[in-house]
């Protein structure tokens, strides 16, 4: 037999022990969250990587002294283009005068020129190569960076999100805390009627028992039956081998096997039930033997 | 008691949040990259072709008056079936060549202006997207500004670009042409009949 006193300890327990599995579910979602923040995190921050790499190993010796091979290449090409054909600065001569000296001297003077013209635009080409090549350089690396800055955008975004998925997640046991909750306030209210007396198990049992101490026993099938009926109306007495009219006995100093199993049950069985009525009925319904006996209802705990 | 949950799942709303601002990223991106394609190498080429096709022709005229300066001057100065005229046509040439290497290189420059300029406005625009997460005034920026990198820019003409070295070339002619008391070539204290060829200063002599 329970009394309101221990119901109230057991619903306390119930309730802490509710109310952690609760902080647990609130620890898991949260390191749930976490960890798919983490991962998430991770993988922005190989692309950042990847877009480093990128960038850097392009900036190795052989691969600028390629940007500006081409570069220089692109625009010396298009120099030595623009100075092939053309008009000339062919004044002629004068008068059909067609001097041998003085057309040998310009073809010789042209060729100088025209060497000279190009190797000096070949040299302005280099030149302008590198800045080209440069051009293209910082061309690349801004979008690298513009791509960097978006992944850190998208970075600090994701973060920003994690603040309100822990908060969320931190809810997540919720449930169980309440339920941890009602049960430790169902166990205050417990404790505060026990302590009241007020539905009191102890003095339920207390009754319980002491009837059945005194009692006898019907039907039990248990070694501690002490009559039994033998037909006609009457009963032997187990003990004495007395056969006893059945008008004779008192039925309210006997149990039936509900009564003893009910006063039997581990303690926490009794908390979802009611004791049957006290005590065994009369053999016959124009016989009022006895009072019934009927236990207070035990407080019912409704767990959604 | 009350056993239910805590509510909307705010958490959630976030992330989702989050995850459509980066989708309006990557589709302004995708904008952005879609409008600024046009942008590539045949942009560039054809944008150094028209430079070419608009400053060559000066060039060419510049060359033209500069052999008719000359032509006239030797002409005047009696020097046409002379080494001055050698020296002088190879130094008029040499300047014809180093010039079309300049404009040639000149429109490569204006080309890479404008691969500047269509990077910045490529750049500016992906900064406003990512500070906004506004995919569609980044589209419309990127139309925008692409109309405007596409159209072709104002060439300056060219300046003067053969120098008179010789003093046969250009200004001293015309001086000539114009005042029938301008000493020529004597405005360089020589006597005309008695200059030679190895005294004329020509660049690459």
């Amino acid at each position: 037999m329970c009394d309101l006193a221990t119901a109230s300890l057991v619903a306390t327990g119930l309730g802490t022990a509710a109310q952690i599995q609760g902080q647990q579910q609130a620890k898991r979602a949260m390191g749930k969250a976490q960890e798919a923040e983490n991962a998430r995190q991770k993988k922005l921050r190989g692309e950042a990587s990847a877009l480093f790499n990128e960038s850097l190993g392009s900036e190795g010796q052989a691969n600028t002294i390629q940007a500006e091979d081409k570069a220089i290449q692109e625009r010396q090409g298009a120099a030595a283009a623009a100075q092939a054909g053309g008009i000339k600065a062919d004044v002629g001569s004068s008068y059909g005068n067609k001097s041998e000296v003085v057309a040998d001297e310009s073809k010789v003077r042209n060729t100088v020129a025209k060497n000279s013209a190009g190797i000096e635009a070949a040299a302005k080409a280099k030149l302008a190569g590198f800045g080209d090549a440069g051009q293209l350089n910082a061309i690349k690396n801004a979008r690298m960076r513009l791509g960097q800055g978006i992944i850190a955008g998208n970075m600090a975004g994701s973060a920003a999100a994690l603040a309100p998925e822990l908060d969320f997640a931190s809810h997540a046991g919720d449930s169980m805390k309440n339920i941890g909750a009602g049960l430790q306030t169902a166990g205050m209210l417990s404790g505060m009627a026990a302590s009241s007396g007020v539905g009191s198990l102890a003095d339920q049992e207390a009754f319980a028992n002491a009837n059945l101490d005194e009692a006898g026993f019907i039907n039990s099938g248990d070694g501690r039956m002490t009559i039994r009926p033998i037909g006609d109306g009457n009963y032997l007495h187990m003990q004495t081998n007395q056969i006893i009219p059945g008008k004779d006995i008192d039925w309210s100093h006997y149990a039936t096997n509900a009564q003893v199993n009910w006063a039997n049950k581990p303690f926490y069985m009794k908390l979802f039930g009611e004791a049957p009525a006290w005590k065994a009925p009369a053999p016959s319904a124009s016989v009022d033997w006895f009072k019934p006996i009927t236990f207070p209802p035990l407080p019912k705990i409704d767990i959604k | 008691m009350c056993f239910t949950s805590s509510g909307p799942d705010y958490g959630a709303m976030a992330r989702a949040d989050e995850e459509a601002r980066q989708a309006r990223i990557k589709q302004g991106m995708a904008s952005i990259d879609n409008t600024f394609k046009q942008f590539n190498s045949d942009f560039y080429d054809r944008r150094k072709q028209a430079v070419l096709d608009s400053t060559m022709p000066q060039l060419n005229d510049q060359m033209t008056k500069t052999k008719e300066q000359l032509q006239y001057n030797l002409a005047r100065s009696g020097l046409t079936d002379s080494s001055v005229r050698s020296a002088n046509e190879a130094e008029v040439n040499r300047q014809m060549d180093v010039n079309k290497a300049a404009v040639a290189g000149q429109a490569q420059d204006y080309a890479n202006q404008a691969r500047t300029q269509v990077e910045q406005n490529r750049s500016d625009l992906i900064g406003q997207l990512n500070a906004t997460g506004d995919a569609q005034a980044a589209a419309q920026g990127a139309l925008s500004r692409a109309s405007i990198a596409s159209a072709q820019p104002s060439i300056s003409p060219l300046g003067l670009m053969f120098q008179n070295t010789t003093g046969l070339l250009g200004q001293a002619s015309q001086a000539g042409a114009y005042n029938r008391q301008a000493p020529g070539l004597q405005a360089y204290g020589l006597p005309v009949r008695t200059i030679s060829p190895s005294k004329e200063r020509t660049v690459g002599n």
